[in-house]
């Protein structure tokens, strides 16, 4: 019941991303200096930040630059992982240990200052010359590259224990290559796990690219994510504290929507599964 | 005591590692943190450059920079003229930690309490707005409780200052902020883990024996639940970490948060290296910290280990 009203809200707002311009009174860079820090009113349903731009066309558009990074990312985390687990989990040996200091290594820095660090490192590439795109380029190149780690821990864990199957070395005895044993094998087994895996990335994905916005180090303004705005908004939150509430909610919304439906998919996909939400 | 020591080495060549990645990381890359300086002629960039030591090849450099780590100097920051990497930290470090383990403590205080309570079979009101509390926590933005909680408390209400870190006062908006996410991990851990045993036997043995429920609920679920949920404090303290960038920006707090993000942006590369290993060490030191107490609790790992 939760999951489905969670999953009609998501649609929502991914049918709000879609078709953001056609939904949205304004453009997200429009200014109007005659309605500077307007809280909600009827032209402005959202009100207007210091510049007099609609915050409800800023958000609105923010959720496609939000949405995409956290889609975006978490598939490249995905494919990464995946490979990176069944090679590690399959081979198993000196790979593998390899993989794990590598791992222990990782997870002695917080989160959060890898990221950043992988932003630094990333800057110094110029791929793109518009500097919005390139924001993007980095904190989607530092994004996969952090979390494919978490994913490829889980995959290695359920390789090794499908590797130990009876039907495994049946296949192994049949001849079969390793390559068609993991692909033919084990992939299609934990596959129900992978999309648990995935709903979960979703959203920590985009939490990530909101709290990096908002420090000031992910895309720039004009430009507008949800992490943009709440970086702008916090500052004004004695005078206009709609500017901080309505991005701060809408990301909310999105987290909980998210969860719910991983939460939902879980229990129907992989009941006795270790990934917990956390 | 051999484990110990095990451990100290271990966490010594974690450090070593990422000291070594993270110096190369940000010197190997091309460019110097000098080059976007307004108005530098090339004679001043120059003699910058070699007061920081930046011209010399890159393996004295690193032999420089390790010998300092060794001898606890972190070097001088680029941009906080005059300012050693330590001077700030020794500013910054304290309200840190006492941020960080003030929200481990209040969130296990709070998330122990709320589980527990929910797990009683008899109110199931109690249960299912606990799990919602739960899932409402786990994924509110940091961004969105802090300014909500100033809003509430500080404008609506004035009863504690809405920013700055001056006395007890100052700390209970920014705690109870920074405890929501890692308190919705415990309250879920504590909740799975405390729903499956108050299905076993010896529950059901002391119910009929006449045990009253919080009784039972305090002293076997939680007991039960206590080393699972010890275990995980490690990743609690490192979501604290994280969390705390946000939370010390929005209060004012005068930690190392602040330092790390301006150090970012001004390129300042010697104080990034300096505060993100001290991020690790502080990380680090906390997951041994947390291992080692499983294990002198646990009594069934010490006996594998004998």
């Amino acid at each position: 019941m939760k999951n489905k009203w969670a999953l009609i809200i998501l649609i929502i707002i991914i049918l709000a991303a879609v078709f953001a311009p056609l939904i949205s009174p304004f453009s997200y860079e429009e200014q109007n200096l005659d309605r500077v820090l307007m809280g909600p009113n009827f032209i402005n349903f959202m009100g207007t930040d210091s510049l007099g731009r609609d915050l409800y066309s800023r958000i609105v558009f923010g959720s496609r630059v939000s949405l995409l990074v956290g889609l975006f990312t978490s598939i490249i985390a995905l494919i990464i992982g995946v490979f990176w687990g069944s090679v590690s989990g399959y081979v198993g040996g000196r790979v593998d240990n390899f993989f794990m200091r590598f791992f222990d290594i990782l997870q002695s820095v917080p989160t959060l200052v890898l990221m950043i660090l992988m932003t630094v490192f990333w800057s110094r590439f110029k791929v793109f010359e518009q500097a919005h795109l390139q924001s993007i380029f980095e904190v989607v190149m530092s994004l996969s590259i952090i979390t494919w780690i978490g994913i490829a821990r889980v995959v290695r864990a359920q390789v090794i224990e499908i590797k130990a199957q009876p039907y495994i070395d049946a296949a192994v005895a049949l001849g079969v290559k390793p390559i068609g044993i993991v692909l033919k094998h084990i992939l299609p087994n934990i596959l129900g796990s992978l999309i648990v895996l995935l709903s979960f990335q979703v959203p920590s994905n985009i939490m990530l690219e909101s709290f990096l916005s908002f420090l000031g180090l992910g895309l720039q303004p004009p430009y507008s994510s949800w992490g943009v705005l709440a970086n702008e908004g916090w500052r004004s939150l004695r005078s206009a504290p709609h500017l901080i509430v309505f991005p701060g909610f809408v990301l909310f919304i999105t987290m909980l929507c998210l969860n719910y439906i991983g939460d939902g998919l879980r229990d129907y996909l992989d009941p006795k599964s270790e990934i917990k939400n956390f | 005591m051999k484990k110990v020591f095990n451990k100290l080495l271990q966490l010594f060549l974690t450090l070593f590692v990422i000291s070594t990645l993270l110096f190369f990381i940000l010197r190997f890359l091309p460019g110097s943190p000098f080059d976007e300086e307004i108005a530098l002629s090339p004679e001043v960039k120059q003699s910058i450059e070699a007061y920081y030591k930046l011209d010399q090849p890159i393996y004295v450099q690193y032999l420089s920079y390790m010998k300092g780590l060794l001898s606890g100097d972190l070097g001088e920051s680029y941009k906080f003229q005059g300012l050693s990497v330590n001077t700030i930290l020794a500013q910054t470090l304290p309200s840190t930690l006492a941020l960080g383990l003030m929200a481990l403590l209040f969130s296990y205080f709070v998330g122990v309490i709320l589980a527990i309570s929910s797990i009683n079979p008899k109110k199931p009101l109690w249960n299912k707005s606990v799990q919602f509390f739960s899932n409402a926590a786990s994924s509110i933005p940091n961004f969105l409780s802090a300014p909500l909680l100033i809003l509430i408390f500080s404008f609506w209400l004035d009863l504690l200052p809405p920013a700055l870190w001056e006395g007890p006062s100052y700390y209970i908006l920014p705690v109870v902020a920074l405890s929501l996410r890692p308190m919705s991990l415990i309250i879920r851990l504590l909740r799975y883990s405390g729903l499956e045993s108050i299905r076993a036997d010896y529950v059901r043995m002391a119910l009929a024996k006449g045990v009253s429920t919080s009784a039972i609920l305090f002293k076997h679920v939680l007991k039960n639940s206590l080393i699972p949920l010890l275990a995980i404090s490690g990743s609690l303290f490192a979501q604290i970490l994280s969390g705390s960038f946000i939370i010390e920006q929005i209060f004012a707090v005068p930690g190392l948060a602040k330092y790390f993000v301006e150090s970012v942006t001004n390129r300042d590369y010697t104080l990034v290296i300096g505060l993100s290993l001290v991020y690790s060490i502080i990380l680090v030191t906390a997951n041994m910290f947390f291992d080692l107490l499983v294990q002198i609790i646990d009594p069934r790992i010490q006996r594998e280990a004998s």
